[in-house]
């Protein structure tokens, strides 16, 4: 178990060491969208699900994350907003349900984006 | 037989028998849902009761069967639908078009047209795809919501869609040329048209697709620098759509004339997004994208936004059944799953389509919902003609499905060949296939069990679209159709629920027209939906007089508005349930009372009446008209009961004004509007406040805006809402704690806008304009308050004397303001008891009547009498010496001047309605309480009662609460409770109630459990007496005319006048359209304007010099028959010209 804690950790820090300049940009990116809805001027065209979707689309181009990967991030979301449904969280789920589009809107884009003959999964 | 093969060897043997088991099954599925005996009918479905004679009043553009008949020329399309219906009714062997076998034809064409573009699509995304798709496309809740009024207009765009996508596909992969592609196309749209052009909506779908497919090839031919594909794909939709306005041209040259006089100027208009904000959110309520997703979101399926209507089959079960709901997340894990499934470039371009078109449609199915609400939104507000869209979810669905379905069916394809093709399986590959195909098939089907259970149908607890019909219902119309009666109306009784304005029936019929509409050809007179306001109030008065047992008024009534027989149903739904009308038994012992009816013929619940006296009512002669200045029939009907009405803004003919004999002027009470509660303008929040470096250009914009303005009352209103907006600003700066500077820059600016209103006043309104002045505290005493409360609280001790002061010179500005009409507003109490007319006497003898039911009344429920000023002198006044018309009395009006008179009727004090009755103990959701009891002395005028309350030191609650069983068991309902806070000492504590229903009690409940203390509770009523101004012009003529007329068709009508010597007016009693035309004889137009008369029917003024025979017509018939033309010679062009192209390829 220590082992495998230890695996993850070095698989972490290489992956980390590997990309930390886009981790930097990626961070300081979406600081920035997420305090623009709280500065003047910049709350007319940003609210926070926008401040999200932008954060989203730097992440999934900064880090090439692949069509399978996020079609993954979109199945995980959907089981826990179906269990917010069950739980009758209902605004939850739906404000879940938005994000999952705006996810999948992008692996649609990215999907259109990729050359053919490189879609293999 | 030879075609019969040619066909199945088209498709391969598993695909023959896949076809052949699948409408097995769904012939088996129709007959499951409407079992023999059982037909769909009502709620508005269009599916008739008799579908031949349905079919041909299509072919007609005025439907005389309305009440006073209805343009039609929107509904030619419908032809083909209703064609469809009459051949599935030819089938069945009955006469009713929701059968069985209708409802098979159109699941079938679905499923075929499904598996037709599933078969184009077999080399690119697999042969099992071309199994799974069609059951997919053909079971879901899109579809199956609608089944239960056979949506046919729905289903036939859907399965155009289809259809249309298979033809494009061949197209651009050159199976097919763009000249026969494009031939077929429009063909297709034109049969599977969306009913008529009120089913344009529907094609938002397919605009959708459309628009997307565009921009893919485009793109697609723009990267690899060839444009065949895209040169291939926009001829064929160019060609499609000429093709499509030729074939359609006997529906389009009808509606065209409509379309560009009324409705373009309708479509022009663009709305806002607020106006019909009601029904948006009701429409999108379920349309989260995570329903969406999961092939739900219906709108009916929902109460509110999250809970499920209790009254839907099937809502339930899927949306709280938590195995359902974990299942449902398959769908669009499964669809969209089919993008990683891709393995060729071709395979890759189908789903991105989809895939795009899926998830833009879902945008727009979602309509204003967040987060892309915004783009509906945009282009709500600003695209003419986007309003259409309004019922977004329905309109914009099926291209969601379509897509939706692809990527799923796909991916499911997928699946099943990557198993058959595994090395273990590959012995028994097409077995396992089937097996596959079969069990995702029967998964999908055993997932949507409750779509296949005839429960669909019920749309509301006893109410079911599913009906046996009564034998006597066709045993009516029956009679109807052999009698051939079609002289005059019949009136049909009871009159139905006065808001829902529905026929319903004991046996489960439901419709919001009545079920005659599809049921025979007789024209039939109710209180329906269709009827406008003036045709309303005419029919409101007959079943007044009905109700009231006055055989001679419902005599003259019925003979004027053309009524020859009543039709009373003794299993119409009564006021009991829901939507439920008058009581039929009442009404029987009314209409059995008047001797001039004889019952003519019972058919077990349904009795037929005659007047024993009836003439020819469709058309008359007409000499003598009384002019009203008001499109108002009801309160001055006593007045019209010899001649007819006109209003003189509607006759566009001058010599009208040698008919009219008398003008009856309506006069308003110019005081009453002050008694009115003040109706403040809501600040609007604002984004960009003083202090932020945009706000400049944000007065930059307004001065721009002002300039524009040069009429003086636009500019008063403009500068009312630049107060508000500066005052929001305030608002927001006192709420933000702003500089103080920033503040009272506004403030200026407020007064500023306070001197140009006061200078715009001066030069526009009198100090004694009533309207004006009421105008002004609406707008301005919110701002005063705003002012007072922040001048007022301990912040004002914190603020700078310099803000201080400005404040307190902004406040004394309106208070200026306010003194421009110190006449009116200084004792605003007095016009509780004075009501001010103004009287234009424009000829004389002139005489004043007043309403004596439009009076406030005793304690003794006698009216009470006003004292009557006439330009500031007191007149008196004799009730019993008084001229009377009915409920009218004269008032002395000797002294009445020509030109502009003052009219003051002066009452007593008002008094307090309210008796209180006794101490009474409640529960409430609060606990137990211990209030007053009492009720109203009278039932008040008006609809608004004035509360004036001074407590006594405890804050009080009051509502009503309206007297029946459960009056005392449940309190649990405080909606209409208010609270009166203990500070109303000194001063009243004054509110307007809207008043509540008239066996009402009222409560008055202390805040604690203590009986309510208080010094007064009073409640008055507000009334606002009717005066009417009659003036006698000249001396009526006698009218000499003998008519006759013959009926061609519905459009089309000769009518001879033997007798004319003087001009007349001819009169008929249909409602009034200026398409309807005058010819003579010999067919030449006549250019005799037409005008409305007694504010609904046509008439025009005949010289007798123009002849004695007269054609009227109704124009659009000729387009009718013009486009039909055009069509047919159209369909014969372009069948030869595809019978040549096909002789050429072989």
């Amino acid at each position: 178990m220590i082992k495998i804690l230890i695996n993850l950790e070095q698989k972490l820090l290489r992956i980390s060491k590997k990309n930390r300049f886009k981790i930097y940009v990626f961070i300081l990116l979406s600081l920035l969208m997420f305090l623009s809805p709280y500065v003047p001027y910049a709350n007319v065209f940003i609210d926070s699900q926008m401040a999200v979707l932008t954060s989203l689309l730097l992440f999934l181009f900064l880090f090439r994350i692949s069509i399978k990967g996020i079609f993954l991030v979109v199945c995980v979301l959907l089981i826990i907003s179906s269990i917010f449904l069950l739980l009758d969280q209902f605004d939850r789920a739906e404000n879940l349900g938005n994000y999952i589009f705006n996810i999948l809107l992008l692996q649609t884009i990215l999907f259109i984006l990729k050359p053919y003959g490189k879609t293999k999964s | 037989m030879r075609y019969l093969s040619r066909i199945i060897g088209f498709f391969s043997k598993p695909q023959a028998v896949y076809i052949l088991i699948s409408i097995s099954l769904i012939f088996f599925l129709s007959k499951n849902l409407l079992p023999e005996g059982l037909y769909i009918s009502g709620h508005d479905s269009g599916l008739a009761l008799d579908s031949k004679l349905f079919l041909e009043t299509r072919l007609y553009a005025w439907d005389e069967r309305i009440n006073f008949g209805e343009d039609n020329s929107l509904l030619f399309g419908s032809l083909t639908i209703h064609a469809f219906d009459y051949l599935s009714s030819l089938i069945a062997g009955v006469p009713f078009a929701g059968n069985q076998i209708n409802i098979f034809f159109w699941l079938s064409l679905i499923f075929l047209a499904g598996f037709t573009f599933a078969y184009q699509l077999k080399q690119k995304l697999g042969r099992n795809f071309v199994y799974i798709f069609p059951y997919f496309i053909l079971i879901n809740f899109y579809i199956f919501q609608s089944i239960f009024i056979l949506e046919r207009a729905k289903y036939s765009l859907v399965s155009a869609a289809l259809f249309f996508l298979a033809i494009i596909v061949s197209v651009i992969d050159k199976k097919l040329s763009i000249q026969f592609g494009a031939i077929l196309s429009a063909l297709l749209f034109s049969i599977l048209n969306g009913g008529s052009w009120l089913g344009l909506p529907l094609y938002g779908g397919v605009l959708v697709i459309l628009f997307v497919m565009s921009v893919f090839i485009f793109l697609d031919d723009l990267r690899n620098k060839k444009f065949e594909l895209s040169l291939r794909f926009f001829s064929t939709i160019v060609f499609t759509g000429l093709i499509f306005i030729l074939i359609n041209s006997y529906s389009l040259f009808p509606y065209l004339r409509t379309f560009l006089k009324t409705d373009y100027k309708i479509l022009q208009n663009t709305t806002t997004i607020d106006s019909n904000k009601a029904w948006l959110d009701y429409i999108s309520q379920g349309s989260s994208f995570l329903n969406i997703f999961r092939m739900q979101g219906v709108p009916d399926w929902y109460e509110t936004k999250f809970t499920p209507a209790p009254m839907h089959p099937f809502s339930d079960f899927y949306l709280r059944n938590p195995y359902l709901v974990v299942l449902s997340f398959l769908i669009p894990i499964g669809a969209f799953a089919s993008l990683l499934c891709v393995r060729n470039s071709s395979q890759k371009k189908v789903i991105a389509v989809s895939s795009v078109i899926a998830l833009i449609s879902m945008i727009f199915m979602a309509a204003s919902r967040s987060p892309w609400g915004f783009i509906y939104e945009f282009l709500y507000n600003n695209v003419p003609g986007f309003l259409i869209f309004r019922s977004s979810f329905y309109k914009f669905g099926y291209a969601f499905i379509i897509a939706s379905s692809l990527m799923l069916a796909f991916t499911l394809s997928c699946l099943t060949t990557g198993i058959s093709s595994q090395k273990v399986f590959l012995k028994y590959k097409n077995q396992i296939n089937a097996i596959l195909i079969i069990a995702i098939i029967l998964s999908w089907l055993v997932y949507h069990q409750k779509l296949f259970n005839n429960e669909i149908f019920n749309w509301r607890e006893n109410f079911s679209t599913e009906v046996s019909i009564p034998q006597y219902v066709r045993d009516y119309s029956e009679y109807v159709k052999n009698e051939n009666i079609n002289d005059g109306r019949v009136l049909l009784l009871p009159k139905l629920h006065n808001v829902w304005l529905s026929d319903g029936y004991d046996w489960g019929y439901w419709s919001l027209s009545t079920i005659h509409y599809s049921l025979t050809g007789q024209t039939v007179l109710s209180n329906s939906s269709g009827l406008n306001k003036q045709e309303r109030e005419w029919v409101d008065l007959l079943y007044a007089a009905v109700s009231a047992g006055d055989a001679q008024r419902t005599e003259s009534l019925a003979q004027r508005l053309g009524v020859t027989r009543f039709l009373l149903k003794m299993d119409a739904l009564t006021g009991e349930g829901w939507s439920g009308g008058e009581n039929p038994d009442l009404t029987r012992k009314k209409i059995e009372s008047f001797n001039f009816l004889q019952q003519e013929k019972q058919f077990d619940k349904w009795i037929l009446y005659k007047i024993k006296s009836s003439q020819t009512p469709l058309f008359s002669t007409e000499n003598n008209l009384i002019e009203l200045t008001q499109a108002r029939i009801t309160d001055v009907s006593p007045f019209l009961i010899k001649n007819r009405a006109v209003l003189k803004d509607e006759a566009v003919d001058e010599k009208i004004d040698n008919f009219i004999r008398a003008r009856i002027d309506t006069l308003n009470c110019q005081s009453c509007v002050i008694e009115d509660a003040i109706q403040p303008h809501e600040f609007i929040w604002s984004r960009l406040l003083p202090n932020s470096v945009l706000f400049p250009l944000k007065l930059s914009l307004e001065n721009r805006a002002l300039q524009k303005i040069s009429d003086p009352y636009i500019k008063r209103t403009f500068f009312y809402n630049l107060l508000l907006k500066r005052s929001a600003e305030v608002s927001s700066m006192f709420l933000y704690k702003t500089h103080d500077a920033y503040i009272i820059g506004s403030l200026k600016m407020i007064r500023d806008s306070i001197n140009q209103v006061l200078s715009l006043s001066r030069q526009t309104s009198s100090p004694d304009n009533f309207s004006d002045a009421k105008e002004l505290l609406d707008y301005v005493e919110k701002i005063k308050e705003l002012l007072v409360s922040n001048v007022s609280l301990e912040r004002s001790s914190q603020m700078s004397s310099i803000l201080r002061d400005e404040i307190s010179r902004t406040i004394w500005s309106i208070d200026q303001l306010k003194n421009y009409y110190a006449p009116v507003l200084d004792n605003m109490e007095q016009w509780s008891s004075e009501k001010v007319f103004e009287v234009d006497v424009k000829s004389l003898p002139y005489q004043l009547y007043l309403d004596k039911t439009s009076l406030s009344r005793r304690m003794d429920r006698t009216e009470i009498l006003p004292e009557i000023i006439i330009n500031d002198e007191s007149i008196p006044f004799n009730e019993i010496t008084s001229d009377r018309v009915d409920n009218w009395i004269s008032l002395p009006s000797n002294n009445l001047k020509l030109g502009k008179n003052k009219l003051i009727l002066k009452f007593g004090a008002p008094q307090n309605i309210l008796k209180i009755s006794e101490n009474i103990e409640i529960k409430t959701p609060e606990g137990e309480r211990k209030c007053v009891r009492g009720s109203l002395a009278f039932t008040p005028q008006g609809d608004t009662l004035l509360l004036k309350v001074k407590t006594s030191g405890s804050a009080l609650k009051f509502f009503p609460k309206s007297i029946g069983k459960d009056e005392l068991s449940e309190f649990l309902d405080w909606n209409t409770l208010i609270t009166i806070n203990d500070d109303y000492k000194d001063e009243y504590f004054v509110y307007h109630y809207p008043l509540p229903l008239a066996d009402s009690n009222f409560y008055i409940c202390g805040e604690k459990n203590h009986y309510p203390v208080f010094q007064e509770f009073i409640i008055q009523e507000i009334f606002k007496p009717k005066v009417i101004g009659l003036a006698k012009t000249a001396q009526e003529a006698v009218d000499n005319n003998k008519i006759s007329y013959q009926r061609i068709n519905p459009t089309k009508f000769k009518v001879n006048n033997n007798d004319s010597h003087n001009p007349y007016i001819l009169v008929m009693n249909q409602r009034h359209s200026p398409s309807w035309r005058l010819k003579n004889s010999n067919g030449s137009k006549l250019n005799n304007p037409s005008f409305p008369i007694d504010l609904y029917a046509t008439a025009w003024i005949i010289d007798p010099s123009q002849g004695k025979d007269f054609i009227v017509e109704y124009q659009p018939q000729s387009y009718f028959h013009f486009g039909l033309l055009t069509s047919v010679g159209a369909i014969i062009g372009l069948g030869v010209y595809a019978f040549i192209i096909l002789r050429k390829k072989r």
